[in-house]
Parts: structure tokens; sequence; C-alpha cells
């Protein structure tokens, strides 16, 4: 077992408290930046106990879940903590989930109400995001009290047989994740930050919830689809930190050439993660960015930033996920659970006061992967001499799109609703453009000919944009195991 | 040229030929136009059109009008 060398293990309180703190000590510091205005921290906070309020009505009791759906805007970071603040539980949905999805979570999640922005057709109250969050309408700005052991967070991700898993997380765990991130990257309340991902999302939610603790400025992007744009944006307002993924670093650097490098003055860090990033990148980064902190985390939705690499200081280290984070365990186990030596391949696992509580109505599986206040990742790897720790692979079908999971099950599925075709299979493979790290390759076994731009806009009607295979191969049959399993390594 | 301003936009964002595409169009019109679709875009349009677009320009290509004006200028250049 090996623990980080960085220890701050003082209390933290809820985020909310941390929040409602840099309210009271600068109201007029600005919280958030967009592109029409600034709001500032105290009408930040009117916004959270406008749609607070109005929550507390439509919800009843306290640990109702709250469903918010739409892309990045100030009025959907003002939701999140007012669901916090009206002692509810935040459920958040793919800006672009197509209606079927959006229901499936509602009825899985047994949320009492819904704050969209879009309109969607679901079996409970669904209200409007902006409407609900008129800092005009607060009725009274006051610190909201949660408890730390108070559920939080029921966050989708994507699970290994297609099903999504709900990955509940109570207000210790988000206070003490940020504070790891924010202890780790060096957040100060001066601190101008960049961030396109998106909110639903666990690492932008994540930027999001250090914003809270740590008191600085997000400039929060509705998206990233021109990457030129943002480092545009970003120059422009000299900012001195960004959030982004590798595929979004290799696209600045793809369009930009090394306009990146204009930054060097004044950004002072990059938070990474969701991917593996090539070697070649990593080096371009640090010559663009030699005074940055490029701070690349390993992590799962339940077990927030649980490894960090920073690649100036660690750049000996540069092919591994880097060392545990602040106040984070980490060990590699064999499949009996016993801890193995250095430079032994097993199952990595974490423990810290970020790791999640439960999956939400699944003991069996919190059973399989809680095990004594260990997080079982499922993620197979070694640890070096030097303490580093370095990924052999996955135990799981799951494909990481740029950051993005997905399930191969979820797109055959689609796939085989389409009448032209028999039957699919789906894989994860490198992406030849280089961009993604992974895409999805389908296989299909046509019963009528069809064009693959007629099954890519089919895909498009039902899933989102990175689940859509970019590979397409035609095959007279899918392999299957005796019992009709696919065996996609054969594929 | 419009057409093949059209044909790169449908080759980019991997579209059928018959999918409509005008110069009114921006992101949310045309599906596909992610953050890979972009990329994919300006492949399209400097080999189509022989010519390399700088950052400035990049930034600029928020639309199939904006796309046009600017290989346009940089044709009569």
């Amino acid at each position: 077992m090996q623990s980080s060398p960085e220890k701050n293990r003082s209390e933290v309180v809820p985020l909310l408290a941390s929040l409602f703190a840099h309210v009271d000590a600068f109201p007029n510091r600005v919280a958030l930046r967009t592109s029409v205005e600034p709001i500032s921290y105290g009408t930040f906070a009117r916004m959270v106990c406008s749609a607070a309020a109005k929550m507390r009505r439509a919800m009843g009791s306290r640990g109702e879940r709250v469903v918010l759906c739409g892309p990045n805007s100030p009025e959907l970071a003002a939701a999140y903590f007012a669901v916090h603040a009206a002692g509810g539980v935040a459920v958040l949905l793919d800006a672009d989930i197509s209606n079927e999805g959006a229901k499936w979570m509602v009825e899985d999640s047994g949320a009492v109400l819904a704050l969209c922005a879009q309109e969607l057709d679901l079996p409970i109250a669904v209200a409007n995001l902006a409407a609900w969050c008129r800092p005009d309408e607060c009725e009274l700005l006051s610190s909201p009290q949660v408890a730390l052991d108070e559920p939080a967070d029921l966050i989708y991700t994507t699970g290994t047989t297609g099903r999504k898993k709900g990955v509940l997380l109570t207000h210790a765990n988000l206070a003490n994740a940020a504070l790891n991130i924010n202890c780790f990257v060096g957040t100060r309340n001066d601190d101008l930050e960049v961030v396109p991902l998106p909110l639903s999302h666990s690492f932008g939610l994540g930027r999001l919830r250090c914003m809270a603790q740590a008191g600085h400025t997000l400039l929060l992007l509705a998206g990233l689809r021109n990457p030129a744009a943002m480092l545009k944006q970003l120059l422009d307002a000299k900012a001195t930190g960004l959030a982004l993924v590798p595929a979004a670093i290799d696209l600045i650097l793809r369009l930009t050439k090394d306009r990146l490098s204009d930054a060097r003055e004044h950004l002072r860090y990059i938070e990474i993660g969701s991917a593996p990033m090539p070697l070649d990148t990593k080096h371009k980064l640090m010559e663009l960015l030699p005074n940055a902190r490029l701070c690349h985390h390993y992590g799962l939705t339940e077990a927030s930033r649980s490894a960090f690499i920073e690649y100036h200081a660690d750049r000996d280290h540069l092919t591994s996920i880097g060392r545990p984070g602040p106040n984070v365990d980490m060990a590699v186990r064999d499949s009996e659970g016993q801890d193995l030596p250095d430079e032994a391949c097993g199952e990595i696992v974490v423990r810290g006061r970020m790791v999640m509580r439960e999956y939400w109505k699944q003991p069996e599986l919190t059973r399989q992967k809680l095990r004594n206040g260990w997080l079982y990742t499922g993620d197979r790897g070694y640890r070096d001499a030097d303490g580093y720790y370095h990924l052999t692979g996955r135990q799981s079908d799951v494909v990481n799109v740029g950051g993005r999971k997905v399930s191969p099950e979820e797109i055959e599925e689609v796939l085989r609703g389409h009448p032209a075709i028999a039957d699919a299979a789906c894989l994860g493979i490198p992406d030849p453009q280089g961009i993604t790290g992974e895409c999805i390759k389908a296989c299909i076994v046509l019963r009528s000919d069809v064009r693959d731009e007629q099954l890519v806009q089919w895909l498009r009607d039902r899933v989102e944009e990175y689940k859509i295979p970019r590979i397409w191969q035609h095959v007279e049959q899918i392999a299957k195991t005796a019992n009709g399993k696919i065996q996609r390594h054969l594929m | 040229m419009q057409d093949e301003i059209a044909n790169a936009f449908r080759a980019a964002m991997r579209l059928h030929d018959d999918f409509a595409i005008h110069d009114a169009m921006a992101y949310d019109d045309v599906p596909g136009w992610d953050s890979v679709g972009h990329m994919n875009l300006v492949t399209e349009i400097e080999s189509r059109f022989g010519i390399s677009l700088d950052m400035d320009e990049i930034v600029g290509l928020d639309s199939v009008g904006a796309v046009r004006a600017i290989v346009a200028r940089k044709k009569s250049v």
C-alpha cells in the first residue's frame, strides 16, 4: 500500500459552506465569466437561493433526487448548488441526451423534479432551468445547512454491461475531492480558469466544485466545438488556469500550431484528465508551457482524482499515471485481495474520503467493488520501484472516446433496431486520426443495402455524437460464444 | 464554389449526399459539427481549395456562410 507524502487531513466543510464564506468575504468577486456579463459571487449566491427556495417547495422532503439537464451555463451551475441547498441530490444529464435516455435515468434515480434547458418529455414535473435561477427572485440570502454525510450527487457512469451505474456521492466526498485537487493543482482565489468541459461529466463538475472551495473565477464555456476559438478566449482573458481532456489539447495543437505558447506568461496550470495523453503530446505541451503546472489526473467517478502526475516535476515518469493524490491511498492487489509487491501486475485499489458511498440501488455491486473502505477500480496495473503507478488494461469492454465512456452494448442495441441490420458488434480501436485515443468500430451484418451515412444519421437521432462509430466493417456474421456472448476480440 | 463548400461539410461531418447545406447554418444546424468535426472541416477546406488557414481564420469558421466568405477572401488574394 502506498500513501501520498503530501497530507492535508484538515477537516473539510461542505462546498456550500465554502461557497457562502466567499460570498460573505468578497461578494463582488466574479464567480463566473460568460459571453454575456460577469456574475459575482453575490449574484451567484442569489441565483442559488432563488432556485433552492422553489426546489424545497417542489421536493417535499430532503434526499429527493433532482434532475438537471442543459448545456454549460451560469444557471446550470447555480441549480447544481441549489439542489444541495434544498437538501436534494443532484442528477446531471448530458445536454444532448435522448429523451429515452433521460426517462431511464429519471426512473432509475426516482427523481421527483427536473430542471431542463430544453424540452424533455419526462414522467415528473419539469421546470425551466433559467426561470428558476433568477437572482432578483431570491427571497432570503443565507448559507444553507447540509451535513457532510448527507448524499449530494448521483452521477451516472457507463457500466460494463451496457447498463449505466448510479454513483452516490456525499457532501464529504465532494469536499474532500475538491480539497485534494486544489491542493495538488495549487488553485488560488485569484485564478481565472477556462472550463469548456460539460458540467454533466465528473471532470467538468469537479472544476465547479473546486471553484466553490477555492473561491476563484471560472470562464465557463458552452462547449468546445471550435478549439481555436477557445484558445483565443483564453489568450484574450489572460487566463491562469485551464481544464481539458487530452483530445481537446491535441485538437488545439493541430489547429493552432504553437499558439498555446502565447499563454506561457499567464497560464499557471492545466488540469488534464479522463483519458491518457500520447507521450509526444506531453513533451510538446511541456515545451510550449515550461512554467505551467501540467497536472494529469487518474480517477473514476467513484473515486475522483485518485492519482496525479505533474509533467515537469515527474518528467522521468511520463508513461505512468503518477502517484496517489493528496490524502489518497493506493495499492495493487491480486485476485485474493492481497497486496502485491512493486512491479507485480494486479488490480488497482484506492482508498480516501473522496471514495463514493455506494452504487445506487445496487448493493451487490457495491459489496463487490467496495471492500473494507477500498474501491476495487477494475483497472489493471502495477506500481514501480519509485512509487509511480502504471495502467496495463481494463477489466471491461467500455471504450474511452476522448475521455467519455461508451458501452459497446448500447450502440449495438440501437444498430440492431435499424431495419437493414441483422446483427452488430461494437468495440474500441485506436483512433486512426490519433485524436480521441480510442474510437468505436462497428461490425455489421446487413439484411439489405444501406449506406454508412444513413446509419450515422440513424444513430444521431438516438445517441450522443461521440458514441457514433467512426469505422464500419461489413461482416458475414458476428463471432459469439456458445451462449451468445459476443467475442469482441475476434472481430 | 458553394457546392464544393457543401461537399466539404458533408465529408467532414459524415452527412449523406442529399443533406441540404446553406449559408445561414451555424454549429447547431449541422449534425456532427463538434470539435473533431471542426478539425475535419479545416482539413477538408484546406485540401479542397489549396489554402492554409491561420488561427484567426479558424476562429471565424462558425457558420457555413462564414466559411464561404473566408475561402472567397483567401482565393482572391
